[in-house]
């Protein structure tokens, strides 16, 4: 196409485009956004914006004060004579979990050798459908996003 | 007349055309409807402004222009993956039954031809439609397309002629034959 043709084009699509009718919005826009609107904002979002207004300032150093505090009332208590035995007890009993831990490769290994028995081509075939399976449920997945989603 | 009613009466007035701005660009029914209900939702939030503004129409289509290009660029990368599982389906422009009836063109009423060129404008692939959305029924310039989606001016005009000519294929107008359309 030489440039007048590209003009022309320009100018028909132009007209065309510039023509269109407003689409219809659907019925139910104005019910929805009416249904948003009659929903009173979330609370907290409410009593911080609206009614503190200049105690704001007041209200960070309080939060800044109160943070302060219990930063040091924590550095106390980790050193108290109550959270020291606390910790001695906490140990005890993770004693218990440290032998439950032994335990795993023990099992772990008597697995092994219940697999090995297994005939591989078993395993194999296991494995390959569980692996098809796994695709299968990406492909679907995948696909109904696409048609259900992206085209809805 | 109480807040409530004034504002439904300020959406039935606004409602098409927000929502044609949003469905042009996004070309989704219910995607069209989720930034219409957000840009109505925003001009709640500052209606005691917009009830008796002037440029409340240019507000609002503004709002919706911007957030369906926020809403193009946010879901990109997920469209072009999952449009990757099906390659070439916006571009199966040749065959389009409905556009298909050459004869009858000379005669078709101007709504019947409207909804073709609606139908061919949405079947475009979104990197023609949005631009040529934005330049011929948005009225913005090259250079203004070009910033808004962050991408260069030839990529613009490249994209907007690609988008004419997909057009002109789809309602069947032979080159220099354009101005016989109407």
């Amino acid at each position: 196409m030489n440039r007048k043709d590209d003009q022309h084009l320009e100018a028909a699509i132009d007209r065309e485009l510039k023509q269109l009718p407003e689409i219809a919005a659907p019925d139910k826009l104005i019910a929805r956004v009416m249904a948003k609107v009659g929903t009173p904002a979330p609370k907290r979002s409410r009593e911080y914006s609206e009614p503190l207004g200049a105690l704001r300032p007041f209200h960070f150093a309080a939060i800044a004060v109160l943070f302060g505090v219990l930063c040091l009332g924590l550095w106390y208590f980790l050193s108290t004579p109550f959270f020291l035995s606390a910790v001695g007890q906490l140990r005890q009993s993770f004693s218990a979990v440290a032998v439950v831990w032994n335990t795993i490769p023990v099992i772990a290994g008597a697995v092994v050798m219940a697999i090995r028995k297994i005939n591989p081509g078993l395993i194999a075939l296991g494995l390959m459908l569980i692996s098809l399976a796994y695709a299968t449920c990406i492909g679907v997945g995948s696909a109904m996003v696409r048609a259900v989603v992206v085209r809805r | 007349m109480t807040d409530a009613q004034h504002f439904e009466l300020f959406m039935r007035n606004y409602q098409n055309m927000v929502f044609s701005t949003a469905m042009r660009l996004l070309a989704n029914q219910a995607e069209a409807e989720d930034i219409s209900q957000e840009v109505f939702l925003k001009a709640f939030a500052r209606f005691d402004q917009l009830r008796d503004d002037p440029h409340a129409a240019g507000w609002l289509k503004t709002v919706a222009t911007n957030l369906s290009l926020n809403h193009l660029s946010r879901y990109r990368s997920r469209w072009r993956f999952f449009s990757e599982l099906f390659p070439n389906r916006e571009e199966d422009d040749d065959a389009e039954p409905e556009f298909a009836d050459e004869s009858g063109a000379d005669v078709l009423e101007q709504r019947e031809r409207s909804v073709w060129v609606e139908q061919a404008l949405h079947k475009l692939p979104t990197a023609q439609r949005v631009p040529l959305v934005l330049y011929h029924i948005e009225g913005f310039s090259y250079e203004e397309i070009a910033s808004k989606l962050g991408v260069s001016l030839g990529k613009v005009k490249t994209d907007i002629f690609r988008a004419r000519e997909t057009l002109r294929r789809k309602l069947r107008l032979a080159p220099g034959l354009e101005s016989h359309l109407s």
